[in-house]
């Protein structure tokens, strides 16, 4: 890798390389570093180094939750008896967030030995991407990384003579939102429909086919190799305390320049979108951002000067999620946006619990009268109620996901939503 | 003394009485003569009872059985069973006129506005078996005072 | 142990339990509606949120585990509201048909509506429709009801077996559905209507007739089989309108033979009055005229008594006091499927409890379809199976049985001498042996490779034999059984009372009949000869029907053209038309009676429906006859009639003065000196007949419910059924072939299928094949051999 060793001078991690073409071949990804490090680590490392390394590094899970990745590994129980099985999250679904996409498409062989380094931490002979039905492309690609990979004795047996076994495979998801959730990812890559399973126990303990498993996302992986090569204590320096190294926004909505950005994190929502994004499309500044995923509560203008840290998300009210940063200005009808996402959370409700099954449909059917202009005086209070409800009351965090939109527009916007009401009174 | 005598022998107190009479000799008549005339009756009046039915002829009842375990005279039995398209339906419904006290919680519990109390009273009988209201009879009452039912239940929804 | 508080109080449970379930044992009430206390968590309904002071936000209790020092509220504000929304959601798009809903009134949801819902709905879109399903003929569906807890599914898989119920679509479009087109086939599919929690899936057969709160309820104790599981049977007035299991007894379940079986209590069949047989024709008679006319036929004559062990203990006490005072000279008969009348080593009935079965490290079903023949210890084994203990099998058919079991072997009924033999032989090679093993071994000269299921499993630390009817019934069963005690006693599982040999009884009350009639107990088929040879003059059957059950049906039939037929019980049957005087019994569901089931469990039922008809206890009918026959009268009230009891078994007396029936269990009797050598049996016919046994059909009582002949139909497999390659053996294909038997030869079809062993020929009773029940051997006739 050709990252700087001076923690002080790294801006990117897993986007590194990302603009040098070809870089799928793995040919062109050795030249750039790819593998470089790979066969110390099989020789000299064990596994409690590693994960030392990544629990000093701090880094924390890219896909949402913000888990640190060291401790979660750490809670893999060994020699158990049963195989230990590492998962990798590429089912990308949360509107706004297109990031994982961008790895796996132009260096898959990052991830890949991401997880063949995470692998021989936890002792897995079998690891499996659970990739997103849609990502045809991204699959196809990592279909001939892993393939050139197995032919250069990267992956399968007695990998570069070490004697570490390791498989993998991709598994392509048939489109839902909820097999982006841990266990109902696991459920599905077990060949069952994809709804989420109660914790405990912990998938670390009992996950695929109940036995432990490891489910991280795509860029926690890809950060793996830069932090084994430099050490806990160089990715540790980067970006924040307790909120450390680099992390990929993707920043979409009425920006000049949409699109993903690895940045240290800390910096500020307003240095992300007018130093790299271009600015706003409209006025100085935004009406509403959404900063990690349309799941995450909305931020207004008065928080644009907000650190972008996991610690600072929820500071300002909300959290920075997967880093999909969907930002509007004056011109967005905020009723609309809700009513939109209010559908595409009652149309990817798994269906078990009852207050997500049922509330997701009634609050889309709500909004859907409202935006028509046909709601009535008491739907506000019918909707800040149904949906305040759902959240926090279920086996998995999607119905706090489509809480949020709406609970969100009615703290922040009552005006708006009162005045499409009053219009249709009127 | 002479007060007492005078009140005595002229027969005071059979004057005072007969003057009550004499008003009311002269006074509008409160009574009605029935059963040429009848007197008015409340839109809540608890009559004979009446089975309705839908104006598509179709029987309201759904044999929820709830007028049966409400009685409190145990007047009201009911059989019931799946008719061939399905729905609930009563094979029996019979009323025991001799034992009902016209609570009307009958019709108070029913859910469809099936079985009510008309305001019908003068259904007395020479036995009393014919006091044994089976379904059909029941109906055929729906049937005859639904003009009646309909009027009293518009007068009386905006109370209930 | 852990120690958590709850509402404040300070209580102690086991580690790892639920939060639900310590709020349950500790009567504080949480609601709920996908948790089932017999069915694994499913965390869905979200109904029994509590609040856990420290966390952020409310708990699942079913699926959340109890931790060190836990403060847990059920009562805040808080959560009265979440109850109260997740009631707003749950009936949103529920129909609010109570009304004309059967579930209405004992409902769950309409209960909770009531408790913890809001006062009325703010719902004012469209509500959802769905699609009903066929379930079966005992359940039916009411799917826009459904609130998708998912128990029925989870039955299904978990408890039936069978898993034909599942999930359809997701988010609000949800549903659940049984396998498309196909009923549910289960033979416990009748709870599917007790665990739905709302009025979705509801019972068939009483479906629009009943309400909840018109039932009384009365405690009794079903003999559909020796399981003998507790029932509580709803009538609404005489009318039984159905059977439930009862709360807290040992089988949460019902099989649906218990269930439905409710349909023959006012059937047609009952005999509701004493009838006398006059110019051929039984016409209705008092009492003492059926009284004279069967004194006439039975005083001082060779008699035959034939009786049911279906009776409660009471019953069939009685007639032993009744023969012992008329007939001293009689002999009865009360199995129907034994040929072999020598006596075993323990007699029948279980050695353990079901839950030991359960617990222990093996099982080995020797013979059985026991699905048919126990379905609820079947449900047993399936347990097991799902928490990964083995149950291996050998029998002359891979019966169905809706679980995986680990080893299997078919064989041929003649086989069952090899098959222990080759046990033997394993167990002896690893030096391990018992006295008289070797003379056994000795007898035998041919070994049979499905005695190693037998072995390896015998060589476990602990293993439980369910023995069944192939062996029960087997011509040589004595031998057979007294190899398998060998085989206990070398494995060293053979200790005193406890042998882990567990014979299945035919009916009820096993352990009674051994000691009541252990000494004149003899074999129905040589009732039935005697009878025919003229040795007898008259047969009293009292609730048996030996021409429609059992293996004998041509022997009875032959027997009763001869001999005049009295007959005493609840149900005529077919077997009324020869009789000359009927006498009404009341039903097992009608008698304050006394139950002992195959492991030695007794139940007193002290609530019974009330009889119909003229219908009086069997033991007040049993004393009346022994008076029209000039006898003293052995007991004249039930408190007599239980001191002689009693002497029977001494058990019954602790529990009838009160003592908890958890404490006793009547133990299986022993015969010490029961030793058997296998014999060589030769026959001239090249087929084994394995009679096969329907929990639909077998019995007076299920064929006289239409609801579970109509099931049966379902279930129903060919009459006449053999393995392919042992037709195409003899050159021949399925189709219609003369069968050659001691009787004769019979016509019939014969059908094939995979699963049964080659060289048997299985039979179903009824129609022509019923008539094959009687031999144990037969030859095709045409085609090669």
């Amino acid at each position: 890798m050709t990252i700087p060793s001076d923690p002080k001078q790294v801006k990117q991690i897993c986007f590194d390389r990302i603009h040098i073409p070809n870089l799928t071949k793995l040919s062109v990804a050795r030249e750039n570093g790819a593998y470089a490090f790979l066969p110390t680590v099989l020789k000299e490392f064990d596994a409690g180094k590693i994960i030392d390394e990544v629990k000093t590094s701090g880094l924390r899970g890219r896909g949402g939750a913000g888990f640190p990745t060291g401790l979660k590994w750490s809670f893999v129980p060994r020699n158990t008896g049963k195989p230990t099985y590492l998962l990798c999250n590429a089912d990308e679904g949360e509107p706004g967030t297109f990031k994982d996409r961008d790895i796996m498409r132009f260096d898959p062989h990052l991830l890949i030995e991401g997880m063949i380094m995470a692998g021989f931490a936890l002792d897995v002979q079998d690891a499996y991407i659970y990739i997103r039905g849609e990502f045809l492309y991204e699959t196809n690609v990592m279909h001939a990384a892993i393939e050139e990979a197995y032919e250069a004795n990267l992956l399968g047996d007695n990998i570069l003579g070490s004697g570490f076994s390791m498989h993998l495979t991709v598994h392509r998801g048939a489109g839902a939102y909820i097999c982006g959730e841990e266990t109902a990812l696991i459920e599905s890559l077990e060949g069952k429909p994809g709804r989420p399973r109660f914790k405990p126990p912990f998938p670390a303990v009992e996950g695929f086919y109940r036995c432990p498993t490891v489910v991280n996302n795509v860029e926690t992986l890809a950060t793996i190799p830069a932090i084994l090569e430099h050490g806990g204590d160089w990715h540790a320096q980067i970006g924040e305390p307790n909120n450390t190294g680099c992390k990929i926004f993707s920043v979409s909505g009425h920006v000049n320049k949409p699109g993903n950005y690895e940045v240290p994190m800390g910096t500020s929502l307003r240095t992300l979108i007018e130093d790299y994004c271009g600015g706003l499309q409209h006025g100085s500044v935004p009406k509403v951002i959404i900063p990690g995923g349309s799941s995450t509560p909305w931020l207004l203008a008065e928080h644009y000067d907000a650190p972008l840290t996991y610690d600072g998300m929820i500071k300002a009210g909300s959290m920075l999620g997967s880093g999909a940063i969907i930002v509007m200005d004056e011109t967005a009808d905020l009723i609309a946006v809700t009513r939109r996402l209010a559908h595409f959370y009652a149309h990817e409700s798994c269906g078990q619990c009852t207050p997500c099954r049922e509330g997701t449909g009634w609050l889309e059917r709500i909004m859907n009268r409202v935006e028509a202009g046909q709601g009535r005086e008491e739907d506000m209070q019918v909707l800040n109620e149904a949906a305040a409800h759902m959240a926090g009351r279920t086996i998995c965090a999607l119905a706090d996901g489509a809480a949020a939109p709406i609970l969100s527009l009615l703290k922040h916007f009552p005006e708006e939503v009162r005045a499409r009401l009053v219009e249709n009174v009127a | 003394m002479i007060k007492r005598a005078f009140k005595t022998w002229f027969l005071w107190e059979l004057l005072v009485g007969l003057s009550l009479t004499g008003r009311y000799l002269f006074k509008k008549k409160i009574t009605v003569e029935y059963p040429e005339e009848k007197t008015p009756l409340s839109p809540r009046f608890r009559g004979l009872h009446a089975l309705r039915r839908y104006e598509s002829g179709e029987e309201r009842c759904i044999a929820c059985k709830l007028c049966e375990v409400v009685c409190p005279a145990l007047a009201i039995v009911i059989e019931s069973e799946e008719r061939d398209d399905g729905s609930r339906r009563t094979t029996r419904y019979d009323i025991d006129f001799t034992k009902c006290i016209y609570c009307g919680l009958c019709q108070e519990a029913c859910p469809v506005d099936a079985i009510v109390e008309t305001q019908e009273f003068e259904y007395a009988t020479e036995t009393r078996e014919a006091l044994y209201y089976t379904k059909d009879m029941l109906l055929a009452n729906g049937d005859r005072y639904e003009k009646q039912i309909a009027a009293n239940l518009a007068a009386d929804a905006r109370y209930s | 142990m852990t120690t958590l508080y709850i509402n404040e109080e300070e209580i102690t449970v086991s580690a790892g339990t639920s939060i639900l379930e310590a709020c349950r044992s500790h009567g504080v009430d949480v609601p709920y509606f996908c948790y089932h206390p017999e069915l694994s968590v499913a965390a869905n309904c979200r109904m029994c949120l509590v609040e856990v002071e420290g966390w952020n936000k409310p708990a699942a209790s079913c699926c959340t585990p109890v931790a060190e020092g836990m403060k847990i509220h059920t009562q805040t504000e808080a959560i009265k509201k979440d109850r109260q929304m997740v009631m707003e959601y749950l009936l949103i798009n529920h129909p609010l048909d109570c009304p004309v809903c059967d579930e209405g009134g004992d409902c769950r949801l309409q209960d909770y509506a009531v408790a913890h819902g809001a006062s009325h709905s703010r719902y004012v879109e469209a509500k959802r429709a769905a699609t009903n399903h066929d379930l079966g003929p005992f359940v039916t569906t009411y799917m826009t009801r459904c609130i998708h807890c998912t128990r029925c599914v989870r039955f299904a898989d978990e408890v039936a077996g069978t898993g034909d119920m599942g999930i359809l679509n997701r988010s609000d479009h949800m549903s659940i559905a049984g396998i498309v087109e196909e009923a549910c086939e289960s033979e416990l599919s009748g709870n599917l209507a007790d665990i739905c929690p709302v009025g979705a899936l509801l019972d068939k057969p009483s479906h629009d007739v009943s309400r909840p709160w018109e039932m009384t309820h009365h405690q009794s104790t079903c003999t559909q089989c020796p399981n003998g599981c507790d029932i509580n049977i709803e009538s609404r007035g005489d009318e039984v309108m159905r059977i439930k299991p009862v709360e807290g007894s040992p089988e949460p379940w019902l099989c649906d033979r218990g269930r439905y079986v409710y349909d023959a209590f006012r059937s047609d069949n009952r005999i509701l009055e004493p009838e006398v047989r006059q110019d051929g024709e039984l016409l209705q008679a008092t009492w003492d005229e059926a009284f004279d006319r069967a004194g006439d036929l039975l005083r001082g004559k060779r008699v035959g008594i034939i009786f049911s062990p279906y009776w409660s203990a009471e019953g069939l006490a009685s007639i032993r006091l009744m023969r012992d005072a008329v007939f001293p000279d009689a002999k009865v008969a009360f199995d129907l499927h034994r040929r072999d009348m020598r006596p075993f080593a323990f007699e029948e009935g279980f050695s353990m409890t079901t839950q030991q079965i359960e617990d222990v490290e093996h099982v080995v079903i020797l013979g059985s379809d026991l699905r048919q023949r126990l379905p609820l210890l079947m449900q047993r084994l399936r347990k097991r199976g799902n928490m990964g203990k083995p149950v291996s099998r050998i029998g002359a058919m891979n019966y169905r049985t809706n679980m995986s079991i680990s080893s299997d072997a078919i064989i041929r009924p003649r086989d069952w001498p090899a098959v222990i033999a080759r046990a033997m032989q394993q167990v002896s090679d690893l030096g391990q042996t018992a006295a008289g093993m070797d003379t056994w071994l000795a007898a035998v000269p041919d070994r049979h490779e499905a005695g190693k299921v037998l072995a390896d499993s015998l060589m476990g630390e602990t293993c439980a034999l369910l023995v069944g009817e192939e062996i029960r019934s087997h011509v040589d069963a004595a031998a057979l059984i007294h190899g398998l005690d060998l085989l206990m006693r070398a494995c060293g599982h053979a200790e005193e009372g406890n042998d882990g040999r567990n014979l299945i009884p035919e009916g009820m009350n096993a352990q009674l009949l051994a000691s009541a009639f252990g000494d004149i107990r003899t074999s129905a088929g040589d009732l039935f000869a005697s009878a025919s040879a003229g040795e007898l003059d008259a047969l009293v059957l009292i609730g048996s029907d030996p021409v429609g059950d059992g293996l004998f049906p041509s022997a009875a039939k032959a027997a009763l053209s001869k001999v005049p037929l009295i007959q005493i019980g609840a149900i005529a049957g077919e077997i009324g038309n020869s009789a000359e005087v009927q006498l009404p019994a009341a039903a097992y569901s009608e008698v304050d009676g006394t139950f002992i089931n195959m492991e030695g469990r007794i139940r007193v039922a002290r609530q019974p429906i009330r009889s119909i008809g003229q219908a009086r206890p069997l033991w007040k009918v049993m004393m009346r006859l022994a008076q029209a026959l000039g006898a003293d009268v052995p007991a004249v009230d039930m408190t007599e009639l239980r001191d002689r009891m009693a002497a029977f078994a001494p058990e019954l007396a602790d529990v009838w003065k009160d003592k908890a029936t958890e404490e006793v269990l009547v133990p299986v009797a022993r015969n010490r000196d029961a030793e058997a050598l296998p014999a060589r049996l030769d026959s001239s016919f090249d087929l084994d007949v394995v009679s096969r046994y329907s929990m639909y059909r077998e019995g007076m009582w299920a064929r006289a419910s239409d609801l579970l002949l109509a099931a049966g139909k379902l279930h129903a497999l060919n009459d006449v059924i053999m393995h392919p390659e042992t037709l195409a053996a003899k050159g021949l294909k399925e189709g219609e072939h003369t069968v050659r038997t001691f009787l004769g030869e019979h016509s019939c079809h014969i059908g094939v299928r995979e699963d049964v062993s080659p060289g048997v020929l299985f039979v179903a009773k009824r129609g022509v094949a019923g008539d094959l029940s009687d031999v144990t051997a037969a030859s095709i006739v045409g085609g090669q051999s």
